[in-house]
């Protein structure tokens, strides 16, 4: 993983001692911040049907060795390496293979779709335009806000995990494709589709005020 | 010469500085020349920006102590 030593911050590092000394409070923290991106990453490796389970198996890690944590690298980042060895050694004792379908094939009406760009692969139609392009003032758009986390829920496993990781985790390239065990070509497609659909919503709800 | 085709394809790659050799100049000069394609950048570069701020994943105080309970006895 992140190879480039990652200073933990002070409130981080009176986070850890507290871990390290047992403290519940210190651990529901952990659990508030990263159960999501947990699953999700477990989703993306395993499937559904194990993710759960591989989910508790690594907070049973975690909490048995968060004495050892050493912090050689972020906090996130040793949990986020634990629930991902923990799925990839699922996927073997189930020797299942998790096909990554969602970078095959066109998603009609997506940006990608080509039927959107001519013989010569211009656009046929022009790009929608927004008439809110602040982000400030988008951010106020409360209904909006309802649109992308509806969107992100069901956003194929890969992509969301790739996202999550990518845009709001800021986990680097190179430690996603370790993560995820994808080549670092298809996690840039991965995060580029999940964009892309996020953007759609955008695009939907300047024109119609909905989802 | 890129096609629009391309400039929708490769964007988040060029907005993430993600792009090698002579890429991102080829990108600059079809933005340079396609306002339709300018826009779609400058959206994604928005969409980038903003949806994180959107997201808000953090569990209930409430599901995470039920998640320590399982972990320290489970059945
Ligand atoms: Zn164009």
């Amino acid at each position: 993983m992140t190879k480039t030593p990652t200073p933990n911050s002070p409130d981080e590092q009176q986070l850890i001692a507290n871990l390290i000394a047992g403290d519940d409070r210190a651990f529901c923290e952990i659990i508030t911040r990263f159960q999501h991106i947990m699953i999700t990453i477990a989703r993306a490796i395993c499937g559904d049907t194990f993710a759960d389970d591989v989910v508790q198996d690594a907070w049973m890690a975690i909490h048995k060795n968060i004495c050892k944590f050493e912090q050689r690298s972020s906090l996130k980042t040793w949990v986020i390496t634990i629930v991902s060895n923990e799925a990839k050694a699922r996927l073997r004792r189930e020797s299942r293979k998790v096909s990554l379908d969602e970078l095959d094939g066109e998603t009609p009406g997506s940006y990608l779709d080509s039927t959107q760009f001519g013989q010569d692969g211009h656009r046929i139609a022009p790009t929608q335009v927004w008439h809110i392009e602040s982000p400030e003032q988008l951010l106020e758009e409360k209904q909006l806000q309802r649109c992308i986390n509806k969107t992100l829920s069901i956003l194929p496993p890969a992509q969301k995990a790739a996202f999550l990781l990518r845009d709001i985790e800021q986990q680097s390239f190179e430690d996603i494709c370790e993560v995820l065990q994808v080549s670092a070509a298809n996690v840039r497609v991965l995060i580029h589709r999940a964009r892309l659909t996020l953007m759609q919503v955008i695009d939907r709800y300047q024109e119609t005020g909905t989802c | 010469m890129l096609s629009c085709k391309d400039v929708t394809h490769l964007a988040s790659d060029y907005i993430d500085n993600n792009m090698s050799g002579t890429l991102p100049w080829k990108m600059r000069l079809h933005l340079v020349a396609c306002r339709c394609c300018r826009r779609f950048v400058k959206h994604l570069r928005i969409t980038k920006k903003v949806v994180p701020q959107f997201v808000d994943n953090n569990l209930s105080e409430a599901d995470a102590e039920a998640i320590l309970k399982k972990i320290k006895a489970p059945d």
